[in-house]
């Protein structure tokens, strides 16, 4: 047997959690999709003044049978969470050294979500939200053909950033300053394929780079289709509409500027020939910060620093690696293997780590410290079971089950994290 | 009915355990065939077999989880049945793509036949899905476990198709990378 046919057949073992993991994710966007269906089917239902039919629609209660997880964030001293198909909401832990773990588990200190959408019977018909990120200005989502923000401590929603066209499944996330990139996918006429990675003020709401644009027509999709299925494999004219038709070119931006603290950080575009081929060096003051090149996705704030994905392939010029650059606002960078998750000092993973235990497994959280990339695991105070996802600012670490979300405190001994406390089995309690 | 019952019916030798499994795993299974095969009558047959294998493999065993179980089934009746389909010619599928990507991390000319080879291959890759953050496992998984296409496994997850194909090219770098560094290429 060849060994890309081994390989494939050997990813064939993977685990029965990751593929549950798909699964979980596949359904939440899909309901994401239905929801969307469920809104217009709900209009309809209004125009008719079926409101029992309404209510049957939705069992008994907007989005109470949504059966995939809620996700949060945190930013500015607060937790934002969704809970799909109701809506947004901010947690806060309010002076946690005077506060007990008996007091957080009180269902008065429970109550101290508040509520940001959704809030009426019209709003939580129109929770069409897509995405959603935070900074420290505040917290954006979008919603239709909108990106709105509310800003830390208030309520209200503002109109921030109009999408061009139809878009779906935008992807947002804080990208230095206060900064928000998007990733967005286009639908219109005649567009065969059309996404975009661009970054709007979030403060203004102006846009500020387009970075990545690609773009590809219906027209010469069905134009090279139609080459593949007329002409034999192995031919020049099969062999290049086959490479045209997966290998599709965008457009990259040729700078692109970031700034963390006082520093201005400037990415400048490589040679490149095709989707893949492309580089770019990270600056600062016209001089190359790091050997290695980065990519433009997912240049992301993580605490109080800028993280850029090191290392790509392009022209063959570096091996990969997928340790990140931290760019820090004290004039230092360094490199090391970093999650979206956190605080000043610490950044935290879970999917490091899973041990199997008589009892079936037990994910574990580790911390890696940004100023040498030393890993630290942290002890749970009690049994956990299987997570999605984790969320941290270095002080809590929310963590986000099938159903619900979980807060617990972060312990330090020496300065060093080592142990989790529970503090609230669920704060998505109302 | 729950997956529990499904599987006591089995192993109770009662054959109305297959027509719930049908009833209830039918049509993912057919999806994951049909992204292999690209052709419903193949994907007939291999999702048949699935059955035919399910029924022989329980007893003895008792899968956890009966839908990835009966999803891996069929996914390796069908990469079987693909190997046996098109041996020696080149076909427009997503199998045949998923293949000629991997070619960057294995070369197409290598051939592996021994078992201890495969194993150690698996405990490889065991090793490297577990140290992939949460999206590019999934991305990866939804490419070379699935055979989704590229553009259909951005849709599905909610993703750009320029974020599925640079994570996939990562993904598939840091795999070379990793089996250069275990000696098994």
């Amino acid at each position: 047997m060849k060994k890309t046919e081994l390989l494939l057949d050997v990813i064939g073992e993977a685990k029965d959690e990751y593929l549950q993991e798909i699964d979980a994710r596949m359904e939440r966007v899909r309901r994401r999709r239905m929801w969307k269906r469920g809104l217009l089917a709900a209009c309809l239902i209004l125009i008719f003044g079926f409101m029992v039919q309404f209510v049957a629609v939705f069992g008994g209660g907007f989005g109470a049978n949504c059966s995939y997880g809620p996700q949060g964030i945190s930013a500015g001293g607060y937790f934002y969470y969704e809970l799909p198909g109701d809506g947004f909401f901010r947690y806060s832990i309010e002076d946690d050294d005077t506060v007990s773990a008996d007091d957080l588990n009180s269902p008065s200190f429970k109550e101290k979500s508040t509520r940001l959408t959704g809030g009426c019977l019209i709003d939580r018909m129109k929770n069409t939200w897509y995405s959603f990120t935070a900074n420290d200005y505040g917290f954006y989502y979008s919603k239709g053909s909108w990106i709105y923000r509310i800003r830390h401590g208030e309520t209200k929603s503002e109109k921030l950033y109009r999408f061009e066209a139809k878009v779906t499944d935008p992807y947002m996330y804080p990208a230095g300053a206060n900064d928000i990139a998007v990733e967005v996918n286009y639908e219109g006429q005649n567009v065969g394929l059309h996404n975009e990675l661009f970054i709007i003020d979030g403060i203004t709401g102006d846009r500020k780079t387009t970075i990545i644009d690609e773009y590809v027509n219906q027209e010469e999709i069905d134009k090279l289709r139609f080459v593949l299925t007329s002409r034999d494999p192995g031919t020049e004219e099969y062999d290049k509409a086959f490479d045209q038709l997966y290998s599709h070119t965008p457009v990259f931006a040729e700078k692109v500027t970031y700034t963390v603290g006082d520093r201005t950080l400037e990415l400048i575009l490589k040679e490149g020939t095709s989707w893949f081929d492309y580089a770019y060096r990270l600056t600062e003051n016209g001089k190359e910060l790091t050997e290695f090149d980065v990519e433009p996705y997912d240049v992301r704030t993580i605490g109080d620093s800028l993280s850029f994905a090191i290392g790509r392939d392009g022209n063959g010029v570096r091996d990969y690696d997928r340790d990140s650059l931290i760019v820090r606002p004290d004039g230092t960078q360094n490199r090391v293997f970093a999650s979206a998750q956190c605080g000043r000092d610490y950044c935290l993973n879970y999917t490091q780590g899973y041990v199997v235990t008589e009892g079936g497994g037990e994910q574990t959280i580790s911390a890696t410290r940004l100023s040498d990339g030393k890993r630290f695991y942290l002890k749970w105070d009690t049994p956990t079971q299987w997570f999605y996802s984790i969320c941290s600012d270095g002080k809590y670490l929310w963590v986000t089950f099938g159903d619900r979300i979980a807060c617990y405190r972060i312990e330090y001994q020496n300065d060093i994290p080592s142990s989790l406390t529970l503090l609230n089995d669920d704060i998505t309690h109302q | 009915m729950e997956d529990e019952k499904i599987v006591a019916l089995y192993w109770d030798r009662d054959e109305s355990a297959i027509a719930l499994t049908k009833e209830k795993y039918d049509r993912y299974l057919h999806t994951i065939a049909l992204n292999i095969l690209s052709s419903i009558e193949d994907a007939e047959e291999s999702v048949s077999d699935t059955y035919v294998g399910a029924w022989n493999s329980m007893p003895p065993q008792k899968p956890a989880v009966l839908r990835t179980y009966l999803g891996k089934l069929t996914r390796n009746n069908s990469l079987k049945r693909y190997r046996y389909l098109h041996a020696e010619k080149r076909f427009n599928g997503e199998t045949a793509l998923a293949l000629d990507e991997l070619t960057e991390v294995v070369p197409d000319s290598e051939t592996a036949e021994s078992e201890a080879e495969r194993q150690e291959l698996i405990r490889i890759i065991h090793a490297f899905l577990s140290q992939l953050e949460g999206d590019s496992r999934m991305i990866f998984l939804m490419r070379y476990w699935y055979l989704y296409s590229v553009s259909d496994t951005a849709k599905k997850l909610g993703f750009t198709q320029s974020k599925v194909k640079m994570t996939l090219k990562r993904t598939r770098d840091s795999l070379r990378d990793l089996l250069r560094e275990e000696g098994w290429l």
